[in-house]
């Protein structure tokens, strides 16, 4: 299956995808030292985002979340790449400051058709996601 | 976007690697959310806690700021002049230290000014109405947006910082004045605001700021001789509940001279009513058993005014700090230097207290002495902050600085309502 979107920050990478139903923040929900996902009574609580595919509605957050990504990015703990429903401020920051390819305004809505688990491929250039069957 | 053809220079490398790569990530930052163009700013205020490295790269070849900057106030306690004080470790503070050696080389170089403050307007960053800026802290962004009127967006420490570097910011966002006006309406009803003191000012902030999120909103129904130092209680918390950018007041602020105006002419999306009972709700989320000693109290979230110092100093003279509790106030050097030249600072410090440089609010992102389990304050942000980072391991009160000050000599909390 295949997403059309718009790539707000370039890049190609594929890894296998986490996908959150509620906004995320890297400085609340994130442990920057482990590459966790941080949300006490969450079923994905404890779950990696290192090296992963993060899939949001969209960011809420601190105006220091591109610096948590940062310092995570540099022990290897950052998400391959992040796709979301509509890009903000905070989240454009996170994906330039530590370039991994961002992308949203999908045709159609990557929380629903995306699960948790899938092998999806992320061709930015060509403003595509691939989901393996 | 159509940029000058000094910026074009820039982007190409001409004025050096770092300013090469900031204005990249401006421009790139900027045609996600379709602006137009680069302005020039008239003020920037950069976060301390900036990791090194990324500060190097960002300003390598760089010899001075794009705009007149100031810095905000040291993070995880570890003001030089104080953590030793507070009981924090070595071992946390050393590498913190080491880093903060090197960034300020990069400060002096670039002619960042060193105030170590959240409330940059009061030590000398002044911007006037319509000014395009770049403050870095949600709070200093709030106020400068609502109380001054000059226009800036919730830029992150990277934008923000790339914007102190090359003095340029996209035109976007708050930066039109069509995205100015309040979409959310706050009406301040059976309450007599002359009477409202700045813990309610406070409940009023945080209460609002869990509903209008990130909206921009106008008050109406207060005091028109409302203070500086209590907007100063109103404001902080919209931008810890929620993510409010820009808080017009009715009568008050430089863009609401009345509803219709703060409005843009149209009708309010929402409309929130805060009274007697909202107030009170809010107040009874950080409240205390009267039996519980109290082990630390804070003040300065924002930084305290000289004002507030002098009023701290006035309830502190020939008193002492409880044997068992701590008093940790944070304000700006230069507003500590003129408290030591009136004398408040003797007081505060002779009684037991500490004046600090360092951010009041993120207490718990550091290891703090294990003995200090509730914590007093005037700051419904600090209280906000504190209970979520602290995830329950620490308890907070909220109660007006006297009853704070009262706290800190007596141990116990026997005033407040």
């Amino acid at each position: 299956m295949k997403l059309r979107g718009r790539t707000v920050n370039t890049g190609n990478v594929e890894a296998e995808a986490i996908v959150l139903e509620s906004s995320f923040s890297f400085t609340a929900d994130f442990d920057p030292d482990n590459g966790n996902l941080v949300i006490r009574g969450h079923p994905l609580h404890g779950e990696k985002i290192a090296q992963k595919i993060l899939v949001i509605p969209a960011a809420k957050g601190a105006v220091n979340a591109s610096l948590m990504l940062y310092k995570a990015k540099k022990m290897d703990n950052a998400p391959l790449a992040i796709l979301c429903r509509s890009v903000d401020p905070i989240t454009v920051e996170c994906a330039m400051t530590v370039d991994i390819p961002l992308m949203d305004s999908f045709d159609k809505d990557p929380i629903k058709t995306i699960k948790t688990g899938d092998y999806i491929r992320v061709l930015g250039e060509k403003g595509i996601v691939v989901v393996e069957d | 976007m159509i940029l000058t053809k000094e910026e074009e220079a820039m982007a190409r490398g001409q004025y050096g690697p770092g300013l090469e790569k900031c204005i990249n990530l401006l421009i790139k930052f900027g045609e996600v959310f379709n602006a137009e163009k680069l302005v020039k700013v008239s003020s920037a205020h950069v976060y301390s806690a900036f990791p090194l490295d990324l500060l190097m790269e960002l300003t390598e070849g760089a010899n001075q700021s794009g705009a007149f900057t100031t810095i905000h106030p040291f993070m995880s306690l570890s003001d030089p002049l104080s953590w030793e004080k507070m009981g924090i470790s070595k071992d946390h503070v050393t590498p913190l230290n080491r880093e903060h050696e090197k960034k300020v080389e990069i400060y002096n170089r670039l002619s960042f000014f060193r105030t170590y403050t959240c409330v940059p307007m009061l030590v000398g960053n002044f911007v006037k109405k319509g000014d395009f800026i770049s403050w870095f802290g949600s709070c200093p962004q709030l106020l400068a947006n609502s109380i001054i009127g000059a226009k800036q967006n919730r830029d992150g420490a990277v934008v923000n910082m790339a914007i102190a570097i090359t003095g340029k910011a996209p035109y976007w966002g708050l930066f039109l004045d069509e995205n100015r006006s309040a979409e959310i309406l706050v009406e301040v009803e059976d309450s007599d605001s002359e009477l409202l003191t700045t813990t309610d000012y406070g409940a009023i902030g945080h209460y609002v700021g869990g509903i209008a999120k990130d909206r921009n909103i106008v008050i109406n129904g207060l005091n028109r001789n409302i203070t500086l130092d209590e907007m100063h209680y109103l404001l902080p918390p919209l931008s810890a509940t929620g993510a409010v950018s820009l808080c017009h007041i009715v009568g008050v602020t430089p863009e609401a001279p009345d509803l219709i105006t703060a409005l843009g002419n149209k009708p309010p999306k929402e409309t929130i009513h805060i009274g007697k009972e909202e107030i009170s709700r809010a107040k009874e989320e950080y409240s205390t058993p009267e039996s519980e000693e109290i082990d630390l109290v804070i003040l300065g979230c924002p930084h305290c005014t000289i004002q507030e110092l002098k009023q701290v100093a006035f309830l502190l003279e020939n008193k002492k700090v409880g044997t068992n509790q701590r008093l940790w106030i944070g304000t700006a050097q230069q507003i500590y230097n003129l408290a030591q030249t009136m004398g408040y600072s003797q007081i505060i410090e002779k009684a037991g207290g500490l004046i600090s440089r360092s951010c009041m609010s993120a207490v718990p992102d550091c290891p703090i002495p294990d003995d200090i389990r509730i914590i007093a304050t005037n700051s419904f942000k600090t209280a906000h902050y504190i209970s979520t980072f602290s995830k329950g391991r620490r308890r907070v009160v909220i109660g007006d600085l006297e009853d704070c000050i009262n706290v800190a000599i007596n141990g116990k909390w026997e005033v407040g309502d």
